[in-house]
């Protein structure tokens, strides 16, 4: 009726063995969407050919878990990135473990599929390279400030 | 019996999941998995706290089931959430 699993290294064996698992957010690289230790996600097993732009998909990098998004899909190759980074990571689609479902953002779940949610997706990845942009002279005006 | 302030329970595909977010479950790093009547006992439990048989008489007007075996089952799914720190 009811199974408990210490996470982390199982990620993978429920994967195979359930098809779902979910777990709390470790780390920054999703903000402003999810933060460290407060959000969780529930993810479905990934199947390649439904794998599309603006997912969130788990994979391992290096013997690493990482949540990212899909900014980019050509044929094969996914172009993936954090909300919160700003370089562009390569993966072949065969490499998804997993895509997110469900997700709990302070407390409250919402599904991918809600209105609020998609067009945050889009609108985030879309003023990309302004948020680029405006990073980038940010860093030169604080370097300019410590030098003088 | 009542669930730790700070769990959620989703229905993902065909499971139901629950993880620690916030509160009292914070400890809890695993994932619970339930069944459909796993989830109808927890979501009873979740709110308030409720006796063993206020959720024997729940799950009987729910499900059709010999009374003697809707208690074991009870008895197991405490069991189980205690065991992992679900329940205080």
């Amino acid at each position: 009726m009811c199974t408990t699993v210490e996470n982390e290294s199982k990620i993978e064996r429920e994967l195979l063995q359930y098809g779902t698992v979910g777990f709390r957010i470790t780390g920054n690289s999703m903000n402003p969407l999810f933060s460290n230790q407060r959000d969780a996600v529930f993810l479905k097993k990934a199947v390649p050919e439904q794998i599309k732009k603006y997912d969130i998909i788990l994979y391992k990098s290096q013997g690493i878990y990482i949540l990212h998004r899909v900014v980019s899909k050509k044929g094969a190759l996914l172009i993936v990135r954090g909300d919160n980074t700003y370089t562009n990571e390569y993966l072949d689609i065969k490499d998804v473990l997993a895509v997110v479902d469900v997700y709990v953002r302070r407390d409250k779940s919402h599904s991918v599929n809600e209105v609020g949610y998609r067009f945050y997706s889009r609108f985030w990845t879309f003023v990309y390279p302004l948020r680029k942009f405006v990073r980038r002279v940010k860093i030169k005006l604080t370097r300019k400030r410590k030098k003088s | 019996m009542k669930i730790k302030d700070g769990f959620v329970l989703e229905e993902v595909g065909e499971n139901y999941i629950a993880v620690a977010v916030s509160g009292e479950a914070r400890g809890f790093n695993g994932v619970v998995r339930l069944n459909s009547t796993g989830a109808f006992l927890w979501n009873l439990m979740k709110d308030e706290d409720v006796s063993r048989e206020e959720l024997l008489e729940k799950l009987l007007e729910a499900y059709d089931v010999p009374r003697e075996r809707a208690l074991d089952d009870i008895i197991k799914f405490e069991n189980t959430l205690r065991c992992g720190g679900i329940i205080a």
